[in-house]
């Protein structure tokens, strides 16, 4: 991967984004029940799935760093956890946003969904604190590196374990899909979506990586020249 | 799909149905990729003045270095690799182990 690939990423996730969410506005119809309060459903949703897997990714990439993957695992499983951290808290400043005009209520502890997501939020929110503490960078690569799968496998089972529990009163679109008993136009809005949502995480990552790995360069490069380093050394991100 | 017809369709947003929530969810979620590309742009920005100063540090190295110019002002750029290259073999660190600065 090149910033010679990043032009096309980005232009394409832009032109993605904006025709989702052009779709969600003037193409998906009003939902019957929730009216134009709905069109939030095609914004929260899709940055949740992304946001859930990209933690997942970064668990599979932290077991490719404990596997031998070198720094540059370790690197890509940062940026995947960073990037979805962020998504996640879009994710819950837009649910609440969703529950203040469907519900009358910014949050509702009874909601199985809303607080699994915040447990997961905040398990992650320990991620940086964990690598901040530990100075040398292997150890905290290796540390990092299996709290990112322990809570990686953590994603995916607190979702299902959600998805069997018996009492909702969060909507179930996807299990409507599932029924076949979601309009087409609602599906196919959804789905660009969601390709759109990934398409600008996987773009973001990509900047993040380019940004990160380039500052390693330049921190090998000022150690080639003798120098002290420029940029400062202690911090929660990986250190090449 | 024409502008006054997107327009037309903003006019038309419920206020009894959410409709402000709605905009403020999008917008919200616009304004924090936005704040994101701002961050990103001004660590780009420090990266590049690490990269001059690295230069300029170059070249004060290089003997008669001053008449001419440097390589990097004048070769075309070249596509970053995202990968850094990683030696066979962990390279020793240049400060010990366990130190902060490490």
């Amino acid at each position: 991967m090149t910033v010679r690939g990043l032009r096309p990423l980005s232009i394409l996730s832009v032109v993605l984004v904006a025709v989702g969410f052009a779709m969600a506005f003037l193409y998906a119809p009003l939902d019957t029940d929730q009216g134009f309060r709905q069109k939030i459903f095609y914004l929260h949703v899709p940055i949740g799935i992304v946001a859930l897997i990209g933690f997942v990714i970064g668990g599979i990439h932290g077991l490719r760093y404990l596997r031998g993957g070198g720094s540059e695992a370790d690197l890509r499983s940062y940026v995947h956890i960073h990037q979805s951290q962020i998504l996640a808290v879009s994710v819950l400043i837009t649910g609440a946003i969703w529950g203040k005009t469907a519900w009358g209520a910014w949050w509702r502890w009874d909601e199985p969904f809303l607080v699994s997501f915040l447990i997961v939020f905040l398990l992650y929110c320990t991620y940086q604190p964990l690598r901040l503490s530990i100075d040398d960078p292997r150890r905290q690569a290796r540390a990092a590196s299996v709290f990112a799968v322990v809570a990686g496998a953590f994603v995916p089972i607190n979702f299902a374990v959600v998805r069997m529990a018996d009492a909702y009163l969060h909507p179930r679109t996807l299990s409507n899909a599932a029924d076949g008993s979601m309009p087409t136009p609602v599906l196919v809005t959804f789905l660009t979506c969601l390709v759109a949502i990934s398409v600008l995480y996987a773009t973001l990552v990509r900047y993040e990586v380019l940004s990160k790995s380039t500052t390693f360069r330049l921190r090998a490069l000022e150690r080639r020249a003798g120098g002290d380093d420029l940029i400062p050394r202690r911090s929660a991100v990986p250190q090449a | 799909m024409t502008l006054p017809s997107v327009l037309a369709q903003v006019d038309t947003i419920p206020e009894d149905s959410g409709g402000p929530y709605v905009i403020a969810a999008y917008v919200v979620f616009l304004v924090m990729v936005v704040v994101y590309l701002a961050i990103m742009a001004q660590r780009l920005q420090r990266i590049a003045k690490t990269a001059d100063a690295l230069e300029a540090r170059l070249d004060a190295l290089q003997p008669g270095s001053g008449a001419a110019p440097s390589p990097s002002a004048t070769a075309p750029a070249e596509p970053v690799a995202i990968t850094p290259k990683a030696p066979a073999t962990p390279a020793a660190p240049a400060t010990p182990a366990g130190d902060p600065a490490a």
